[in-house]
């Protein structure tokens, strides 16, 4: 098992977005958390990626306790392991787009490792194709290439876990298809991707697929 | 770094912004360093003489009387043990800054040093020996007077104690710091000096803005003075006798200077009376009179000058407020446009922390590249004073290092004020 959620709850103030909600997952799988907007799967996401602490309940990462860390260790928890794709991929405005997927090559010391990373980027461009746009300034991209960019800058460092929150929002099908196909793709390295989405289409490419009712979550399929 | 290189070119205008008011922000805190600098020497300086009472010792050798009692060699004598035994005196000090001119020749400075500059009258010079002499502003000083007046020298030193002890012709001289450039240490100038030539040798130079209490001022700026040692004779004028004889006028001056001085004392007018009556009696001189002197002045002078210090510090607070506010303000607006980067690098790899850390390192150095133009402003306004550019330099460092930590907590608080953990959901 990679991770477990055990009885977590999450709220805001007095807002309860979800209670004791339980799920798990193995390494080498696409699962695709569904459900109306607003009942708390970004924030679900969120929390598997660090970005948030459950209220109460248990979060469990390969047998570590993950719900009590810091900030500072969840933030690296992240940079070694999760690669984080939003609905709307941020950008720095000021820098090219090879710039802006390389960013995380910044908090990497090892030279060798960086070299083999900027060939990764190279190969996932030419996948993506946006190979010939690496050298533009990012305002100059559309909405999908930008999420493009985004979701390369994700994959750079190979990270086990890959949580995506509406991943191909603002993808046209052909290019959702071929990146929901890339997940697919990674699980023979045993990397496990967590979808959230409204989209039966995006489901439909998983291998498992959860509900996440106000009630809580339950499996689909 | 190249996180704090993005942060740079990110906004820049607002960077630019925060670079202007950094500068004015420092050119405040220059002017308050000088003037503060400035208003505790003169605080201390006043301080030696606060609550003390003046006298001033006048002679009453006026025409005839002067002619008639330097018509007696043993006068000289007299006088000479007189003003010998006022300074000796443990009852109170006997302090001399007596304004005087002297001829420099081939003077090398401008009209400003000029004795009578300020009064608008043009340089004026006299002959001797074949050489023309410039009247210069100069000032004759007893030992007491840089101590009490706190007087700091930005080169070489003052007078030692067997310099104000007349032996030759040579004299050392200490010049005000506008001389810097126009004569260095070491330098040997021919001075006019109550009418006897001497060689003047430079052995100090002033540090600019220093001021001293003189004989007839309150308040004297050395800037434009040279200063000499108010000599005194090594051997009773009668010894000297032939030297009296060649050099009258000197003798005379140099005499009657050492003799008029102020006596600075917190005894009450009757016991100095009774103190120089008996000095008096014991030499033979009594031709002078005591003057009640300026204590009220001087009292009023340090009262105004720690009101002035107030007034500054409260000027600079303000200022510090508005701008610190400014800062913060440009600081909230910068953060908030600049939220999409802050994302980048929190997905990338960076914590929270450490992207406040870089934000506070762009201010560090913006507030440092802000201090720079003030700093050379201070170097050159101040003759580059060590201890005001160092005072100058603590200052910046200071107020940088809690601009820097006001600006990590601040951005740490709109960080958590905007959620920008949340804010990555897109």
């Amino acid at each position: 098992m990679l991770l477990a959620l055990k009885n977590i709850s999450k709220q805001y103030n007095k807002h309860v977005v979800f209670s004791q909600i339980d799920f798990s997952c193995d390494t080498g799988k696409v699962i695709a958390i569904k459900g109306k907007s607003g009942v708390g799967k970004s924030t679900m996401l969120n929390i598997l990626a660090g970005l948030e602490r459950p209220t109460s309940g248990q979060y469990i990462y390969q047998n570590k306790q993950m719900e009590h860390r810091s900030y500072n260790f969840l933030t690296k928890f992240r940079s070694s392991t999760i690669g984080y794709i939003s609905q709307f991929s941020p950008m720095i405005p000021e820098l090219t787009v090879l710039e802006n997927i390389s960013v995380p090559l910044w908090f990497e010391k090892e030279e060798d490792q960086k070299q083999q990373y900027m060939k990764q980027i190279e190969a996932l461009s030419y996948l993506f194709e946006i190979e010939h746009l690496l050298h533009q300034n990012v305002k100059s991209l559309s909405g999908g290439q930008l999420q493009r960019a985004g979701i390369i800058r994700a994959l750079v460092k190979n990270p086990p876990l890959i949580i995506a929150d509406e991943p191909t929002g603002s993808l046209d099908d052909e290019t959702a298809s071929l990146i929901l196909n890339h997940f697919t793709s990674l699980k023979v390295n045993g990397t496990t991707t967590i979808i959230a989405t409204h989209n039966d289409s995006v489901s439909n490419h998983c291998d498992e697929t959860y509900l996440l009712l106000k009630e809580g979550l339950v499996y689909a399929q | 770094m190249r996180i704090i290189h993005i942060l740079f070119k990110q906004g820049k205008l607002l960077n630019f912004l925060n670079l202007f008011i950094a500068i004015i922000l420092f050119l405040f805190l220059m002017a308050l360093s000088i003037n503060m600098q400035q208003a505790k020497l003169e605080v201390g300086t006043m301080s030696h003489f606060k609550n003390k009472q003046l006298y001033k010792i006048s002679d009453g050798l006026i025409n005839e009387e002067d002619v008639n009692f330097f018509a007696k060699p043993s006068n000289y004598d007299r006088l000479h043990d007189f003003s010998e035994l006022m300074h000796a005196s443990t009852q109170f000090q006997y302090y001399i800054a007596n304004w005087q001119p002297i001829g420099i020749s081939d003077f090398k400075g401008s009209a400003i040093f000029g004795a009578y500059y300020e009064l608008g009258h043009s340089e004026q010079t006299s002959n001797r020996d074949g050489k023309e002499y410039s009247s210069i502003k100069s000032v004759q000083v007893t030992q007491n007077v840089f101590d009490l007046n706190v007087v700091q020298l930005q080169q070489g030193r003052t007078f030692d104690a067997d310099e104000y002890i007349l032996t030759g012709d040579n004299i050392p001289i200490i010049l005000g710091a506008e001389y810097a450039g126009v004569y260095q240490l070491g330098d040997q100038i021919d001075i006019d000096y109550y009418f006897q030539t001497f060689k003047g040798t430079v052995v100090g130079i002033v540090q600019p803005l220093q001021k001293i209490v003189t004989n007839s001022r309150p308040e004297l700026l050395l800037d434009r003075y040279v200063l000499l040692p108010l000599m005194s004779l090594s051997d009773p004028p009668s010894y000297l006798n032939k030297n009296a004889v060649k050099y009258p006028v000197f003798f005379k001056a140099l005499l009657l200077t050492r003799a008029n001085g102020m006596i600075i004392s917190e005894l009450d007018p009757l016991s100095i009376r009774k103190i120089v009556g008996s000095i008096a009696q014991k030499t033979g001189f009594d031709q002078f009179s005591i003057i009640g002197a300026d204590s009220l002045r001087i009292n009023t002078l340090v009262q105004m000058t720690e009101a002035n210090q107030f007034t500054l510090l409260l000027v600079s607070s303000l200022m510090f407020v508005i701008t610190m506010s400014i800062l913060l303000l440009t600081l909230f607006i910068k953060t908030k446009k600049n939220v999409s980067t802050y994302k980048v690098l929190l997905i990338s790899g960076a914590t929270l922390n450490h992207v406040c850390l870089m934000i506070s390192i762009q201010s560090f150095i913006t507030y440092l590249i802000g201090s720079i133009i003030p700093c050379l402003i201070t170097m050159i306004l101040t003759g580059f004073s060590i201890p005001i550019f160092l005072t100058y330099l603590l200052l910046v460092l200071l107020l940088s290092l809690f601009m820097t930590i006001m600006t990590y907590l601040f951005v740490k608080k709109i960080f958590s004020k905007l959620d920008i953990v949340r804010e990555l959901k897109g």
